[in-house]
């Protein structure tokens, strides 16, 4: 596509005019359900947009639209954000992190805590910025924090390898990342979860491509993938209303102008040339089997886990009280919460939920009336 | 241009007016006697070249601190009228005035920025908030931490534009401190700037928003904070600058349109919706505003929409929100929404009719934006 295209495309996605037609076609398409549908996002971005937009509240008496596993700072388990932390406290190392990350509480504190006790915690816009540092203190240490998905793993893995081409020892990557479909596979085999349809994560697709995701119709649940401005949205809903009726459960793509069937396969190859799956701790889903990455062998000197001799990440507790595990996997909505805006607020977060922009608690919170 | 007071209805008391330039009362920490012993010529001296760098003897007191004033600070901050040295200024005020005294802190990062830096940063972001609470400025105190290694050429790059900004805004700098902390312990410059003002009769406001009044603002926003922003994530800001500048002119049109002010702020740290918050809650009453209304430039729109930030919750440093009656609104200013009877919520009608309440900015830090 080229770039004009893709600009009226985007204008014509934040246009109020078509927004308005659209929302009257959701709403009289709901009208042919029996129920009123559940649609679950897996994206923080979606969250965020959702509420930002005034969609969730524009939409409230036809659709209910829920978060899944999509923050990454919110999937991030306990027992990893724990490590984080006590990896800042070792002298001589600086831990480099994205924002929201620091602020995540988790055992011996957060991030942001350890840096106030005069430890080395660096907020990095990119794991390149995390390799520069690196290069500009070689006496010390640099972990980068991997968190997020199949989108923010490319860039990690450019990282480990630039590091490796320019002979820096000093640079290690704490990976933390995880899978999509094996989250999906686990949220969709939930026993207790009552979901209509799924909105796929735009930015994850544009990477993985649109096939990556075909395995869903298995389970007999609508997909559709969605972009991210208000109409890219409201599109995406009005075409799972519609699968839901017509009961097909394909996965379709409504972000064409970003996502191909076999999305960026030289990012895809970059992930597989440096990470292999691992199992992994998803805080809301557990130990879910091959659903993260570590570093592959050749690359296992530029793994903090090894580096530091980090020990195998076990389950943790989630702070008293708190809901995230319950709110990212569906089975609770940030209001039904004990602590939602008492106890648990952004400037004083209880779980991650609250935390991150991406986070739906926060959204519900930030945006809510 | 206008300088000193010159065109001010409550100003010059009595002191020679000058030329343009501002008047230094005292300057104290390095307590130098100045006009005394001036090193100026001195052109072989390493501490003068344009490469230089403060030292943390400049900060001791002695000889390289009259130097570093007087190279400097007074070069272009003094005037002709540098008075009797004394440990405080002495300031004449109109009999019977309402006095407005306000002070700010300035740590912004970088300290160059594209439309300002820290030096201009720090008069107008004082003397701003002195024109929206209905004063006339008048005097200015502004004290210097500096740190060490810092290069003279850019320490006089920002005393200099302090200079032009006082200069165009015809405030004169009365008082003023400088030291220098050891290279680590500060970073750069940190400046702290103090204003007086008087309240004319005629621009007393209740200080409260009341039912029935319109929110308006005096141009687009988020260009400080955005451009601040872009820079410190290595993200080309293309054309975009800061809004830093003086509000004074807005604000003059305002109360000369004859539109009853009720209230104004300049949103600052914690951006428009912060401010439309805090007014909210003080004056016990319902905001509604409509997000198609608010002016924000197109490229801006795009920086915003790269970096994920809210224009909202960005930090102007040349804009005003004013709560006002009825009445034709000057040029430049926009009609954004209007005040209810309420309990302090601030509701954001979105362009796509949604509706979502805004707060105080909260848990997503914007550290050293100003």
């Amino acid at each position: 596509m080229n770039d004009d295209v893709v600009e009226r495309a985007i204008k014509s996605s934040r246009d109020p005019q078509v927004f308005r037609a659209l929302l009257a076609s959701v709403k009289r398409n709901v009208g042919f359900l029996s129920k009123k549908p559940i649609l679950m996002e897996v994206c923080g971005s979606h969250t965020w947009a959702i509420s930002h937009t005034g969609i969730r509240e524009l939409l409230k008496d036809e659709v209910e639209l829920i978060s899944g596993p999509g923050c990454p700072v919110c999937v991030t388990s306990p027992g990893e954000v724990a490590q984080m932390i006590e990896l800042s406290y070792r002298p001589g190392v600086i831990v480099t992190s994205y924002g929201d990350m620091i602020r995540v509480p988790g055992r011996g504190g957060s991030l942001e805590a350890s840096r106030a006790a005069g430890n080395h915690v660096e907020v990095v816009y990119s794991a390149m910025d995390a390799v520069t540092i690196a290069e500009n203190n070689p006496e010390q240490q640099v972990a980068f924090l991997g968190i997020g998905f199949e989108t923010t793993a490319p860039a990690a893995a450019v990282a480990v390898e630039l590091a490796k081409a320019r002979g820096l020892g000093n640079f290690t990557v704490y990976s933390a990342h995880k899978l999509m479909p094996p989250a999906l596979r686990a949220i969709l085999s939930l026993p207790d979860l009552n979901i209509d349809g799924l909105i796929l994560p735009g930015h994850v697709s544009a990477v993985t491509g649109r096939k990556y995701f075909d395995f869903i119709s298995d389970y007999a649940v609508p997909a559709v993938i969605s972009g991210f401005e208000a109409c890219d949205i409201l599109y995406a809903i009005l075409k799972l209303v519609k699968k839901i009726r017509a009961r097909d459960f394909s996965v379709e793509n409504a972000y064409p102008r970003a996502v191909r069937e076999t999305g960026n396969t030289k990012a895809m190859a970059e992930i597989s040339k440096v990470f292999r799956p691992s199992d992994a701790f998803w805080r809301g889903l557990g130990n879910i089997p091959l659903s993260g990455l570590e570093l592959n062998t050749q690359y296992s000197s530029f793994d903090a886990k090894v580096r530091f001799g980090l020990p195998p990440v076990v389950e943790e507790p989630e702070p008293p009280g708190c809901s995230c595990a319950e709110v990212l996997s569906g089975r609770k909505t940030p209001r039904q919460c004990r602590l939602f805006g008492k106890a648990c607020t952004p400037s004083n977060p209880v779980g991650p939920c609250m935390v991150s922009s991406e986070g739906s608690c926060r959204a519900h919170y930030v945006f809510g009336r | 241009m206008r300088c000193c007071n010159d065109d001010n209805m409550y100003g010059t008391h009595g002191y020679e007016a000058g030329n343009c330039g501002t008047r230094i009362n005292h300057i104290t920490g390095n307590n130098p006697p100045i006009g005394s012993g001036n090193a100026r010529g001195n052109a072989g001296n390493p501490l003068r070249r344009r490469d230089g760098r403060v030292l943390l003897s400049h900060g001791d007191g002695g000889l390289l601190t009259r130097r570093l004033v007087e190279d400097v600070f007074l070069k272009h901050l003094g005037n002709a009228f540098t008075g009797q040295m004394d440990d405080s200024a002495r300031l004449p005020l109109p009999p019977g005035a309402e006095i407005a005294y306000t002070t700010d802190s300035f740590v912004v990062d970088p300290i160059f920025f594209p439309g300002g830096d820290i030096g201009k940063l720090s008069v107008l972001g004082t003397l701003n908030d002195l024109w929206v609470s209905g004063a006339l400025p008048l005097y200015l105190s502004a004290g210097f931490i500096i740190e060490e290694g810092l290069g003279f050429a850019e320490l006089e790059a920002i005393v200099r534009s302090m200079g032009e900004a006082l200069c165009s805004c015809g405030v004169s700098l009365v008082a003023a401190d400088t030291k220098v902390v050891p290279r680590g312990k500060g970073d750069k410059i940190y400046i702290n700037t103090s204003g007086v003002g008087v309240i004319p009769p005629e621009r007393k406001m209740q200080r409260k928003a009341l039912p029935g009044d319109r929110v308006i603002v005096s141009g687009t926003i988020g260009e400080h904070g955005l451009s601040i922003m872009a820079l410190r994530t290595n993200v080309d800001p293309g054309s975009l600058t800061s809004d830093c500048g003086p509000v004074g002119p807005a604000v003059d049109e305002l109360f000369r349109s004859g539109v009853q002010v009720h209230m104004m702020r300049d949103p600052t740290r914690g951006g428009l919706a912060s401010v439309m918050k805090e007014v909210a809650e003080l004056s016990a009453c319902d905001l509604l505003i409509r997000e198609s209304q608010i002016p924000v430039r197109p490229e801006s729109q795009e920086l915003l929409d790269l970096l994920g930030l809210d224009a909202l919750y960005l930090p102007c440093e040349g804009r005003v929100v004013a709560f006002v009656g009825p009445g034709p609104i000057p040029e430049g200013w926009s009609e954004i929404g209007e005040v209810r009877d309420g309990s302090g919520n601030v509701i954001l009608e979105t362009k796509y009719g949604g509706h979502r309440r805004l707060g105080l900015l909260e848990g997503a830090p914007l550290p050293r934006i100003c």
